[in-house]
């Protein structure tokens, strides 16, 4: 099982390099938002500790629903040039995906972490997943695409939260919840502003902001 | 029990220095916090100078400890006769400078800050007593740091006026340099040791391999060298000194610049136990270039505080020479030659803070008086400030090493160990390099003299040249007083050697165990190393009292004389300012035979279409300062480039930062992995 959440999650994102429009990543943040989810139900299974339970719903609501329809409606409202841009090519961007997610298995193969029981599986798949939300944003000149690898960068840590520590207190989760989800909220706002300023979402314009 | 009382007075010492830093800052109106900070240091200085002769006249350490900076690493004193030394230096001339300070910042009132300024006065001799006190290498870069950081304040305290602004950043940029070399070395110490203590220092340091001791001196050495000012390091002072408030100037160029002295010296022999002949080769040749480049760079200048701040470079050079040749005899195992030569620079160490003290208090003076401090515009200060110019000779004839001033005595020290190493060690090349550094120490005297001439002739003899000098008038008696302390130590040190030789026994004996007897600072190397006995004192007396009874016997021979007083025969004209001899003028040969170092190149510019009749001609005279460039240029430009390399990592790109923060993470990660 675990085995298989994990595999979907890996999946789910090396297919953030395989889409074509931007509007496709919503789909696939809401996918992977609910294996995240269905990972905190095992957890929950496998431990008994009940608030991850609470988390896991919450992540279905917050991750799965709020933050992909968020995003898909500023794309939709900004309506331009929808398809994605990159500084590399495709293929080249996929090939570094994969050389990431083999270093991200072989350095997290032997970091002996404490009470990694349950959550053995899991953390390769964090640390990958942190590795290519931060190369979504490094590979991606639409700034919307930084949003989305920021959320994939979160997503990751909170998988390693859920399986290697059992979840955070209860409260700090929360607090995660409602601070991805106004730094969701934040990016929409701050795209509506940077594509009237510059007419385009592309970050090398703003390059032209440095002293 | 005498040794319990010494604490509380050191204790005392520090806590006046650190009341006054604080309540001088904070007192509003200036004529309070004159008051208050500069009673603060007086007292201070007073209560330190005691506390450095009880030890070294006293032949004990004090030991204090104050309390943990972090584990392991103590706030603690010792108080050694080496460090006793510098603290009495320090001390000595904290009192002075508080007294001359009290008239001195009455021209800030209602322009500046007074607080600040007598609060940062207040600091710095803090931490130079810290500097040369403190017992842990953590500590102590520590106080140096906050020496550094508090002169550069205190250089920028005239901040609005451009020119201060350059020079301070100079200054910082230089100090700066000279730290960390400095802080590497001690962190070499630290990792072979595994300990910050000087105590272990010490004692560690012995079984230390040879390629590391070399690296630790040589770091020493650079960092040290650049607080020193020694050529080709020296960039800052010429600019810094100028640029700080007079009494700053005095006591950065009196007291802090021989911190560097202290650093070498603790490092080299207490540290490191001496090293090898080429240690004491190479500290030789540094300073007899820095003497000698260091003066020649101070006749070419026009401005006082200038020359004055070149000749800091000059004796910091004359210092080393002596430091150099203690090396050397000490490797060469003479112990008693290496114990004149430490003698006689750490006399020279003394008798150059007491004479810079007054010239740089006297330049100070005029500066007050005529608000110039270009000597081409001053002139007859003689007649209007008759005290300043008498003081400020003194200073300058003991600069020039004239007897019966103290300069005299310590520069013929230093020229008795130069010659000893051509004497008394056997290698040809130092019979060769001995002379050579000799014959440096004599053309830097020379010039010396003619540099002190050339400002003292033009600023104070004759005709006033501008309005600044007309209206001249003597300044405050605390100013006055000030410099006579000074002036009187001057003339007493070079009289009465045995008061130092007296001070300098506990160091000697602590780093080579032999001593100067009373008169062995009178050894002449062509008699080998027997004794030869003077008193100056008694020279003195037998010189003035030939000279009463020569104006007697002429009095009596050939009566009263009779005085004829009319003005001087000027061909008919009136005498006119313009028509004396100028300070460019007079160093104007010198510079000319000098110019392949100097740069110096004139412009001659004429005034008129007609070539043949010219209504006036203009001279330029330009210092380029050749040598300097030469260093300097290509280093600068060096480091612009490199500087520009590395900015493109900065280059603005969201994407490009994202990356170094992931590649930092993946590497980070691959290094703690455990295999």
């Amino acid at each position: 099982m675990a085995l298989l959440i994990g595999l979907g999650l890996l999946i789910s994102t090396i297919m953030l390099f395989q889409i074509r429009k931007i509007s496709d990543s919503c789909g696939i943040l809401a996918m992977q938002a609910v294996l995240l989810s269905l990972t905190a139900c095992v957890m929950w299974f496998k431990t008994g500790i009940s608030h991850l339970l609470v988390a896991a719903i919450f992540t279905l609501l917050v991750k799965a629903i709020l933050i992909p329809a968020i995003l898909y409606y500023t794309i939709w409202k900004i309506d331009i040039k929808r398809e994605v841009e990159r500084f590399t090519t495709h293929y080249i961007s996929l090939l570094i995906a994969l050389v990431l997610a083999a270093a991200g298995y072989y350095i997290a193969s032997n970091l002996n972490l404490p009470s990694a029981k349950f959550g053995e599986t899991y953390l390769p798949v964090s640390v990958i997943m942190i590795f290519l939300g931060t190369f979504i944003m490094i590979d991606h000149k639409k700034a919307i695409m930084q949003g989305v690898g920021l959320i994939t960068i979160e997503n990751g840590i909170f998988l390693v939260a859920e399986a290697i520590a059992y979840g955070m207190p209860l409260v700090v989760e929360f607090g995660i919840f409602f601070d991805v989800l106004v730094s969701v909220i934040v990016i929409g706002i701050l795209l509506f502003r940077i594509h009237s300023t510059f007419d385009s979402l592309n970050t090398e314009k703003m390059q032209n902001l440095k002293g | 029990m005498i040794e319990a009382s010494l604490d509380k007075v050191f204790i005392t010492t520090l806590s006046l220095f650190l009341f006054g830093t604080f309540a001088a800052a904070v007192s509003q109106k200036p004529r309070t916090a004159n008051l208050i900070a500069h009673t603060a240091s007086f007292l201070g200085g007073m209560t330190g100078a005691i506390t450095a002769l009880g030890v070294l006249l006293g032949q004990q350490t004090i030991f204090l400890s104050a309390w943990y900076i972090i584990a392991d690493i103590s706030l603690s004193f010792r108080i050694d006769a080496l460090s006793a030394f510098f603290l009495l230096i320090i001390c000595m001339l904290a009192v002075a400078v508080s007294i001359y300070s009290i008239g001195y910042v009455t021209e800030y009132y209602h322009k500046k800050n007074i607080g600040l300024l007598g609060g940062g006065l207040n600091l710095f001799l803090l931490s130079m007593v810290l500097v040369v006190t403190v017992d842990n290498g953590f500590a102590f870069l520590i106080a140096w740091e906050l020496m550094s950081l508090v002169s550069f304040f205190l250089v920028m305290y005239e901040h609005e006026r451009p020119g201060v602004r350059r020079a301070g950043y100079v200054y910082v940029v230089m100090t700066h340099i000279g730290t960390v070399f400095i802080t590497l070395s001690f962190l070499a110490l630290f990792l072979f040791t595994g300990s910050f203590s000087f105590t272990d220092f010490q004692a560690m340091s012995a079984q230390f391999p040879n390629w590391l001791k070399n690296l630790i001196f040589i770091m020493a050495l650079i960092g040290f060298g650049t607080k020193a000012g020694i050529v080709p390091l020296h960039v800052w002072l010429p600019r810094a000194h100028p640029a700080a408030p007079s009494h700053i100037s005095a006591l950065m160029s009196a007291v802090m610049i021989k911190t560097a002295a202290y650093g070498l010296l603790r490092v080299s022999f207490d540290f490191l136990g001496g090293g090898p002949v080429w240690w004491g080769a190479i500290v030789l040749a540094a300073g007899a270039l820095s003497a000698f480049i260091g003066i020649l760079f101070g006749l070419a200048e026009n401005d006082i505080k200038r020359f004055l701040a070149y000749s800091s470079a000059e004796n910091m050079g004359i210092i080393f020479m002596g430091i150099g040749a203690c090396l050397v005899f000490n490797a060469s195992q003479q112990s008693l030659l290496a114990a004149l030569a430490l003698t006689a620079a750490l006399y020279h160490i003394l008798n150059h803070a007491m004479f810079k003290g007054t010239l740089f208090m006297g330049a100070g003076a005029v500066l007050f008086a005529t608000h110039t401090r270009n000597i081409n515009e001053l002139g007859g200060l003689i007649k209007r400030m008759p005290y300043t110019a008498v003081l400020f000779l003194i200073g300058g004839l003991a600069l020039s090493a004239l007897p019966p001033f103290n300069g005299f005595i310590s520069e013929w020290a230093t020229f008795q160990s130069l010659l000893h190493l051509s004497f008394d060690i056997p290698n040809p090349w130092w019979k060769i390099s001995g002379g050579l550094a000799a014959a440096a120490l004599g053309i830097t005297g020379a010039f010396a003299a003619g540099g002190i001439i050339k400002h003292f002739g033009t600023a104070f003899l004759a005709m006033p040249r501008s309005e600044h000098a007309r209206g001249a008038s003597e300044v405050p008696a605390s100013m006055r007083a000030g410099m006579a302390i000074l002036a009187l130590f001057s003339l007493v040190l070079g009289v009465w050697p045995g008061f130092v030789l007296a001070i300098t026994k506990n160091i000697n004996e602590k780093m080579f165990h032999t001593h100067l007897s009373g008169d062995a600072i009178w050894y002449v190397p062509f008699a080998g190393q027997k004794t030869e006995t003077l008193f100056p004192g008694i020279v003195l007396l037998t010189l003035l009292g030939i000279l009463m009874l020569g104006a007697l016997l002429l009095r009596f021979w050939a009566g009263k004389g009779k005085v004829h007083i009319d003005e001087t025969w000027n061909c008919g004209t009136s005498l006119e300012s313009s028509m004396q001899y100028t300070g460019t003028a007079y160093s104007h040969p010198v510079l000319r035979i000098m110019q392949r170092l100097t740069g110096t190149h004139k412009k001659v510019k004429v005034y008129q279409q007609y070539a043949y009749y010219p209504r006036k001609i203009g001279y330029h005279l330009y210092n380029d300062h050749s040598i300097e460039d030469a260093a300097y240029k290509p280093v600068v430009a060096f480091t612009v480039k490199v500087s520009q390399v590395i900015r493109m990592i900065q280059n603005g790109n969201l994407q490009s930062y994202l990356a170094y923060m992931v590649i930092t993470l993946i590497m980070a990660l691959l290094w703690i992995r455990q295999v």
